[in-house]
């Protein structure tokens, strides 16, 4: 077994399609599960298998530890083997993180008090989105042919590197949207707080370093913006 | 021959006349029409004119009102008589029928005949005049005639008039006779049972007890004392006559308990049918419905978002518990395999429903859904959801507008928070509609306060609003001055427009911003 940053309890289709995901983003992962059926299906998709009882709190152990885990998914069909998986993988590793789904509002809540990081209820998500399909249709179209969708514009994270020449600066000097074909969505001010603050609050936000700014654009503009940050010092002329 | 042409000329006059057509529809609508709104106004007021008809005549009998019975009697017989001639009217296209004639005449070349095709027309209308509610309607004129008083009694059938416009009673029948083969039995039975001991009493009594004196009254008391009411005017005076009756009590009390049981079980088994029908009725009265097929985790959301929005929905599901469920949160629900034609034809894919959303679990159950109502429709709209991602594009090809895949976007989120969680965030909150922000799309309307202005003049910044996008129509000059275009179909994306770029009307503008922030621009702007 190779040393992998990522685990996924549960081969179902959820537990398939994040795999492949991951995969595609170039991220190395384990997929976990004890019904032979399943890890059988996943064998066709090439990926790495291991065969394993989750209610067994040892071979847990040896897995998350002995591997070095520091993020797992649990993604079982059955919320109760999600929460049996967080909690027993909560009691292993304080510092794990583990993101699960579920498939009801309830259960999502005895997730989070099972300790999950975070809940994700796919049922929700597509039934606002068919929501808004049906009271936007426009603006679910844009967004399906744009950030969801393959073209190349993308919602990314920018973190503000120590010594950069933006730290210092404010908010509203930057022009992110002519200087660099990029919305700016929000911002995680550390002074306060690691909540994302969307950009329509209208506040006026000091950059730091350490502060993320969420943008949305195209990957080139991004990648752009990314290296002209981390430049050191705080001059405004090595903008083209 | 004369005759005949002007017969034929007026056909085609008719035919060709629109407002002659038109006004026909109409009173069609109103009177025959199971999916018009008027029809339940008309048919309330018809009920109302019947039962004040009928208790000013019962109270007629001992009161004398003068002449205000005689005037309203009057005009619920004029309107009784004109809904009469109406329903003639419409019942059938004589026309038609008159035209076809003489254009196949004219065709083989033969001289045309007017006998055969009025013996047709006519036959038609006769049809429709020895059909049981015309004959109830004509009963309900008949008792007016004041100069027969026999048919006084036939005020009677004007309450027989309500099952016209009532559609329970006209359930209620139809279920009886469904069963009228084990009714008709019964009723065979009964009499059967009524004769033996009229006659068996009558047999024995005649003679002895002063009470028969005829055959009439021996089945006069069999019948009261099977249907176990026994009046006890007639009583057996013989020990003959008390072992038949005995017999008839005992037989009796198996006859009542006997009917009761096929009625009751007759509604029992009808009930599902009769609550279909039901809603099937109002969702075609109405029309404008979307239509839920599937009600798992998703459908209860989106329906639940769906009241929100006071829009019309209609749910199916072929399992019983989660109509149930849908039952109680109080929506239209139809139990039934969504995938059959018939049931997606009635529920009007083809004529009045908004949108058909196929959210059930079952990937091939989806595609079946979405091929039946493309078939039945060419234009709706059809939203479906992908459990795999294999079958989005079965579903396109299907006919689907949109796919959704819960797992594929699951994955997405799950993935893209390893990278980026605070991005995620976003994501998460805009997918998920928990966070504060939503995007909302904005027209550009026609000499509107935004038609010829430019990006950099709207101050998006005070109304807390960002601008992520215009999306304009294909083939629009502006878009070949640069920037970031990205093709939808039909439409571009043009993705963080320069200042300089110019609004014109059809543009749609795309925004991020609070719910509050993006109404109060919009209420601005309208």
């Amino acid at each position: 077994m190779a040393a992998a940053p990522l685990a996924i309890f549960g081969c179902g289709p959820l537990g398939l399609e994040v795999a492949e995901q991951l995969r595609q983003r170039g991220w190395e992962l384990i997929l976990v599960d004890q019904d032979p059926e399943l890890l059988k299906q996943a064998a066709r998709r090439e990926m790495s298998l291991t065969e394993m009882d989750y209610t067994d709190d040892k071979a847990l152990e040896e897995l998350i530890l002995g591997t070095d885990l520091q993020v797992i998914f649990a993604l079982f069909q059955d919320d109760p083997k999600n929460v049996f998986l967080t909690i027993s993988a909560r009691a292993i590793r304080p510092s794990l993180r583990i993101i699960t789904v579920a498939s009801t509002q309830d259960s999502a809540r005895k997730l989070m008090a099972a300790g999950a990081d975070k809940v994700i209820d796919p049922y929700q998500i597509i039934g606002h989105k068919v929501h808004t399909l049906i009271r936007q249709p426009l603006v679910a179209e844009t967004m399906e042919h744009t950030v969801f969708g393959r073209h190349d514009l993308n919602l990314f994270q920018v973190e503000i590197p120590p010594g950069s020449r933006l730290a210092g600066a404010m908010l509203d000097d930057l022009d992110l949207r002519g200087s660099y074909n990029l919305v700016l969505l929000g911002v995680v001010d550390k002074e306060r707080g690691d909540d994302l603050i969307f950009a329509t609050k209208g506040v006026n936000h000091h950059l730091d370093a350490g502060d993320v700014m969420v943008v949305i654009g195209p990957m080139g503009e991004i990648e752009r913006f990314s290296r002209d940050i981390s430049k050191k010092g705080s001059s405004e002329d090595s903008r083209e | 021959m004369i005759l005949s042409r002007v017969i034929v000329k007026l056909a085609y006059q008719l035919e060709g006349s629109g407002a002659y057509q038109a006004s026909k529809k109409r009173v069609w609508k109103l009177l025959e029409d199971p999916y018009t709104r008027e029809r339940p106004y008309f048919d309330n007021f018809m009920i109302l004119l019947v039962l004040a008809s009928v208790t000013l005549l019962v109270y007629e009998v001992r009161h004398d009102l003068g002449k205000f019975v005689d005037g309203f009697e009057m005009l619920v017989v004029t309107i009784f008589i004109a809904e009469y001639l109406l329903r003639l009217w419409v019942y059938n296209d004589s026309r038609l029928i008159i035209i076809e004639h003489y254009e196949r005449a004219e065709f083989l070349g033969r001289p045309f005949c007017l006998l055969p095709a009025l013996k047709e027309a006519l036959g038609r209308k006769w049809e429709y005049l020895t059909s049981p509610p015309a004959i109830i309607d004509l009963l309900a004129i008949l008792p007016s005639f004041r100069s027969l008083p026999v048919l006084r009694l036939f005020v009677l059938f004007r309450l027989f008039k309500l099952f016209r416009y009532t559609r329970s009673i006209n359930e209620f029948v139809k279920i009886l006779s469904d069963k009228r083969f084990e009714l008709g039995t019964l009723v065979l039975f009964l009499s059967a049972v009524v004769f033996a001991g009229a006659a068996v009493i009558y047999f024995f009594e005649a003679g002895k007890n002063p009470q028969i004196n005829g055959f009439f009254d021996g089945i006069y008391w069999a019948l009261i004392t099977l249907t176990t009411v026994g009046y006890g005017d007639i009583t057996p005076q013989t020990t003959e006559g008390r072992f038949v009756s005995m017999a008839l009590v005992l037989c009796g009390i198996g006859f009542v308990a006997f009917t009761t049981s096929i009625i009751v079980a007759a509604l029992t088994e009808k009930m599902p049918e009769v609550r279909e029908r039901r809603v099937l009725a109002e969702v075609g009265r109405r029309g404008g419905y979307i239509i839920i097929c599937g009600f798992g985790r998703v459908g209860e959301m989106v329906a639940a978002k769906l009241t929100q929005d006071k829009e019309r929905f209609v749910v199916v599901d072929s399992h019983e518990g989660r109509i149930g469920i849908a039952k109680r949160n109080g929506y239209l629900a139809l139990q039934g395999d969504a995938a059959e034609t018939r049931i997606l034809e009635s529920l009007g894919v083809s004529r009045t429903a908004r949108k058909v959303l196929c959210l059930t679990g079952d990937d091939v159950v989806n595609v079946y859904i979405t091929l039946t109502a493309r078939f039945l429709n060419p234009q709706i709209e059809i939203i479906s959801r992908a459990n795999h991602l294999n079958t989005v594009g079965k579903l396109i090809k299907a006919g689907a507008n949109h796919t959704l895949n819960p797992f594929g976007l699951a994955g997405m989120i799950a993935a893209e928070y390893i990278g980026h969680p605070v991005a995620f965030e976003a994501i998460f909150g805009m997918l998920s509609g928990e966070r504060e922000i939503e995007m909302e799309a904005m027209r550009v309307v026609e000499s509107g306060p935004l038609d010829g202005l430019s990006i950099g003049d709207i101050d998006f910044r005070t109304h807390r609003l960002i601008l992520f996008g215009v999306v304009c129509r294909e083939g629009d000059p502006r878009l070949r001055e640069g920037g970031l275009i990205y093709g939808m179909p039909t439409m571009h994306f043009h993705f963080n427009p320069r200042p300089e770029f110019v609004l014109k009307r059809e543009d749609i503008l795309i925004l991020f911003g609070h719910q509050y922030s993006l109404f109060h621009f919009k209420q601005g702007m309208e």
